[in-house]
């Protein structure tokens, strides 16, 4: 019975210390081959090419020096969700059906379209969880934000832009353990004031129904927190949009030309297979 | 020369009728040390937000070195001058490595890269926090987490510190510290403005501001301010300091009235409460252990004549009521299976009987808020026996949730997870739960808030957003009660509540164990940890590392290897050369008295 533990059950957005090549790509290239990868991800049809992205990423994981499978644990939690959604999207979202059903429970009514459809959203759902943990395992949130940053320099007008997005992600990665932590405070004292959190008697329904009444308090401690870190922020002089410097610069080298060459050729295949061999469906 | 002025300030928060601020003007010198005291909700921090200008005045002006807030173009200037610690350490913090957080400040000055180095490397050093430059920002404990909010100030190069509440989610060692940092700082010339809920913090300042209701109602050195009775102090919603409330009670009439030279005299910091005693009891020192052997008329001195008690042989009190939790050798470890698992407990054996009270100490993440958690079965133990009434939690069959209404839990800030928005339908959440209705249900909401001492007939209706930070806590803790639980875990039942808040939910929490609901009671604070309890729990790094009355931890053992102070009274009788020491003032009263 693990239910409180959720920063534990999360392992998206979780560095873990490490210092395998991956580890030392410059971040810029990192926080790039995270975007071009999950462009990929996003408009690859379904087959070859998702698989093919799948194993890619396995590759990746196995490089990294983490394994694949601790990698995939953090989505334990949200795997009674992927299951409702996949149950609704195969029985009451109506499609254009060509063929008949495959299958019928009463009105209940399966077919081929539907089957193919739930594979798509969660061949991509897998192996977007899978690139944005890797990422998140392998850069320190100082490196997403020092990427991000030499990365947008050329788009902003002003410099602060890309200084501005920077921290836009340092935050959005300092709250992800804040944020467990409120769930984790919110979840125990509900439970000792007579929920049914963490008992042994809860099904599986039953536990995603606890959920509702988890998600206003910690949006309101999400808020609260939100306003105070405001408010620290703008003490040490913090204004948005105007110009900031940095503590520390990244170095470029052969290792980065390296693995920037093997990310664009990846790239070209991928979306020159397209072309080349897709399978049509229906 | 003024270095910060409030000019006839009035503030009133938006949707607010009452304004939070009316009328204040003062003004503090560069260099100087102030405290800033007063309840919960008298308008403490939106001072402190109105000298950094994060809030400008309705009415009035509030001058920072020359700059007035009013102008949006100077708050630059007003926040390089003056930085704000704010009360939660873990907020305040916006990157994710120290020394990144730390240079937070300086990159927003856009300064060049070798000058903020430099400040970031002379911060933490004044800190005192080199050597964790490189670590994540949230792996540290909250005490340096509060030095580094510190040091991302000082690095903005500011001559300023306001601290509003700074130390009052720290233990006994963090705040230490701090207090420790901010005495070289105020040494070094930086003004100081301290909110503060500690009055022995308050007392140690040049001088004291007291706010009430939005207004500035006295202010004047600590001796003036102290000199106000205690009357006058609690509808202000403070206290005495701990000093002269010591003073006060062992000058209390039929003691003894040598000690009565003390009367009128204000003392307030140790040092002269030692010296003064030392003119009293000439010859004390030295005898302590003879002295100490004669009394018996303190009641809880024979603490005091016992040889320094095994670790386990300590149930020797109540030990002949019924034990209702039981854990045998019980071990916990956080993320086994995460590459960095944490042992949160071990080996830890304890019996709690029926009635009983037990305080437990220890510094953060010392398994304390764990071993708590379990005795509700929030956490259940990896290896060991854990019996809750009779109950094995691990068995299946257990229903939970029945467990943990008959063993509440308060947490840390309950008020916080107080989610109705009436005070009433919060109360009856956890009753409801269990299926209770109607009038049954409404008598138990009843009992529960006249129970904490909130009327059921005014407060029932009340939206919990309008109380009191002090009555929110009461509101949480009904909400337990309403339950009807036979023991009561409490997690830093006061912590952040101001001095008369805090004293009156510990009376709460007192006669509740009168009424025979046995408590257990985690504390930063050693006073209160011993007035609710003789039997006193100590954890380091996960051991149970004392378990046995109170004086016996403090006469064998050292407090600052466990991220503890030792009580007022015994740092007084230590000064005295009194050994073995007295703990309470109770003790320390017996040992004085035959010296006369």
């Amino acid at each position: 019975m693990n239910d409180f533990e959720i920063l534990q059950n999360l392992s998206l957005g979780q560095y873990r210390p490490g210092d395998s090549g991956i580890y030392r790509l410059n971040p810029a290239l990192k926080l790039a081959a995270l975007l071009v990868l999950m462009v990929l991800i996003l408009l690859a049809p379904w087959f070859p090419q998702l698989p093919v992205l799948f194993v890619l990423l396995a590759v990746l994981a196995r490089l990294s020096g983490q394994g694949l499978l601790s990698l995939l644990k953090g989505t334990g939690p949200v795997l009674p969700f992927l299951v409702l959604i996949a149950l609704i999207q195969m029985f009451f979202i109506p499609r254009d059906y060509a063929g008949s059903s495959l299958f019928t429970l009463g009105p209940l009514a399966l077919h081929r379209e539907d089957l193919v459809f739930t594979a798509k959203i969660f061949g991509r759902f897998f192996c977007l969880f899978l690139l944005f943990t890797l990422f998140t395992t392998v850069t320190t949130v100082s490196e997403i934000s020092h990427g991000a940053e030499i990365l947008f320099r050329p788009f902003g007008r002003k410099k602060a832009f890309s200084h501005d997005l920077s921290l836009v992600i340092t935050i959005t990665f300092r709250f992800i353990p804040i944020l467990a932590m409120e769930a984790e405070h919110i979840t125990k004292a509900q439970a000792s004031r007579g929920g049914s959190f963490g008992t042994w008697k809860t099904g599986f329904i039953k536990k995603m129904r606890l959920y509702i009444p988890l998600i206003v308090p910690l949006l309101i401690a999400a808020l609260e927190r939100a306003e105070l870190l405001v408010e620290a922020m703008e003490a040490r002089c913090y204004e948005a949009g105007r110009e900031r410097s940095r503590l520390t610069e990244y170095a470029w080298n052969v290792r980065d030309t390296r693995a920037l060459i093997i990310l664009v050729l990846l790239t070209l295949v991928l979306t020159g297979s397209r072309f080349l061999l897709s399978f049509h469906y229906p | 020369m003024s270095f910060i002025e409030f000019r006839d300030v009035r503030f009133t928060y938006p949707g607010q009728k009452e304004a939070a601020l009316k009328n204040i003007s003062f003004s503090l010198d560069q260099g100087s040390h102030t405290a800033v005291i007063g309840g919960n909700g008298s308008g403490k921090s939106t001072l402190a937000r109105l000298m950094t200008g994060l809030l400008v005045p309705e009415a009035g002006d509030v001058l920072v070195d020359g700059n007035n807030s009013r102008d949006t173009k100077l708050h630059r200037q007003i926040r390089t001058r003056a930085g704000l610690v704010f009360q939660n350490p873990s907020t305040q913090i916006v990157a994710t490595v120290v020394r990144e957080d730390t240079a937070f400040g300086p990159e927003n000055l856009a300064l060049d890269s070798e000058e903020i180095r430099k400040r970031v490397r002379t911060a933490l050093e004044n800190t005192e926090l080199s050597s964790l430059s490189g670590r994540e920002t949230h792996m540290l404990s909250a005490g340096q987490q509060q030095r580094l909010a510190m040091a991302g100030i000082l690095a903005m190069g500011t001559g300023c510190l306001i601290l509003d509440e700074a130390e009052s989610m720290l233990n006994p060692r963090g705040r230490k510290e701090m207090y420790s940092l901010l005495a070289s700082l105020h040494a070094e010339g930086f003004t100081i403005i301290r909110i503060t809920h500690f009055m022995d913090q308050a007392a140690g300042a040049e001088q004291i501001m007291i706010l009430h209701e939005g207004e500035l109602v006295s202010r004047g050195c600590p001796v003036e301010i102290f000199r106000h009775t205690p009357f006058e102090l609690n509808r202000w919603s403070l206290r005495p300091s701990p000093v002269q409330e010591l003073a006060a009670f062992l000058d209390s009439p039929g003691v003894n009235d040598t000690a009565g030279g003390m009367k009128g005299e204000v003392l307030l910091q140790e040092e002269d409460f030692i010296e003064r005693l030392k003119e009293v009891y000439p010859d004390i020192s030295g005898k302590g252990q003879a002295v100490a052997f004669s009394t018996q008329s303190a009641g809880r001195t024979e603490n005091v004549e016992q040889e320094v008690p095994d670790v386990r042989d300590s149930q020797t009190s109540a030990s002949t009521a019924v034990p209702v939790i039981t854990l045998k050798s019980v071990s916990r470890t956080y993320g086994s299976k995460s590459p960095h698992p944490v042992k949160a407990l071990e080996d830890i054996s304890f019996t709690l009987r029926r009635g009983e009270s037990v305080s437990v100490m220890g510094t953060t993440g010392s398994g304390k808020s764990t071993f708590l958690q379990m005795m509700n079965s929030l956490l259940l133990p990896d290896t060991g026996e854990l019996t809750l009434l009779g109950q094995n939690p691990l068995d299946k069959k257990t229903d939970l949730a029945v467990l943990r209404s008959r063993i509440g839990l308060v947490m840390q800030q309950p008020e916080k997870q107080l989610f109705a928005s009436l005070v009433g339908d919060d109360v009856a959440f956890g009753p409801r739960q269990t299926g209770i209705k109607g009038k049954e249900l409404s008598r138990r909401v009843r009992d529960a808030l006249e129970r904490v001492g909130l009327s059921y007939r005014q407060y029932r209706d009340f939206p919990v957003r309008a109380l009191s930070g002090g009555q929110k806590r009461k509101a949480a803790l009904a909400g337990v009660l309403a339950m009807n639980p036979e023991i009561l875990l409490l997690d830093e039942p006061t912590a952040g509540l101001d001095p008369q808040s805090a004293e009156s939910l510990e009376a709460i929490l007192l006669s509740l164990h009168r009424e025979g609901i046995s408590l257990v009671t985690v504390t930063h604070n050693v006073e209160q940890a011993l007035r609710l309890s003789d039997r006193l729990l100590v954890f380091r790094d996960g051991k149970l590392s004392w378990d046995g009355p109170a004086s016996g931890f403090f006469q064998s053992h050292d407090p600052a290897d466990y991220g503890l102070e030792y009580p007022l009274s015994s740092r007084i009788a230590g000064a005295l050369d009194l050994h073995p020491l007295p703990v309470t003032p109770e003790e320390l009263r017996a040992r004085l008295e035959p010296a006369v």
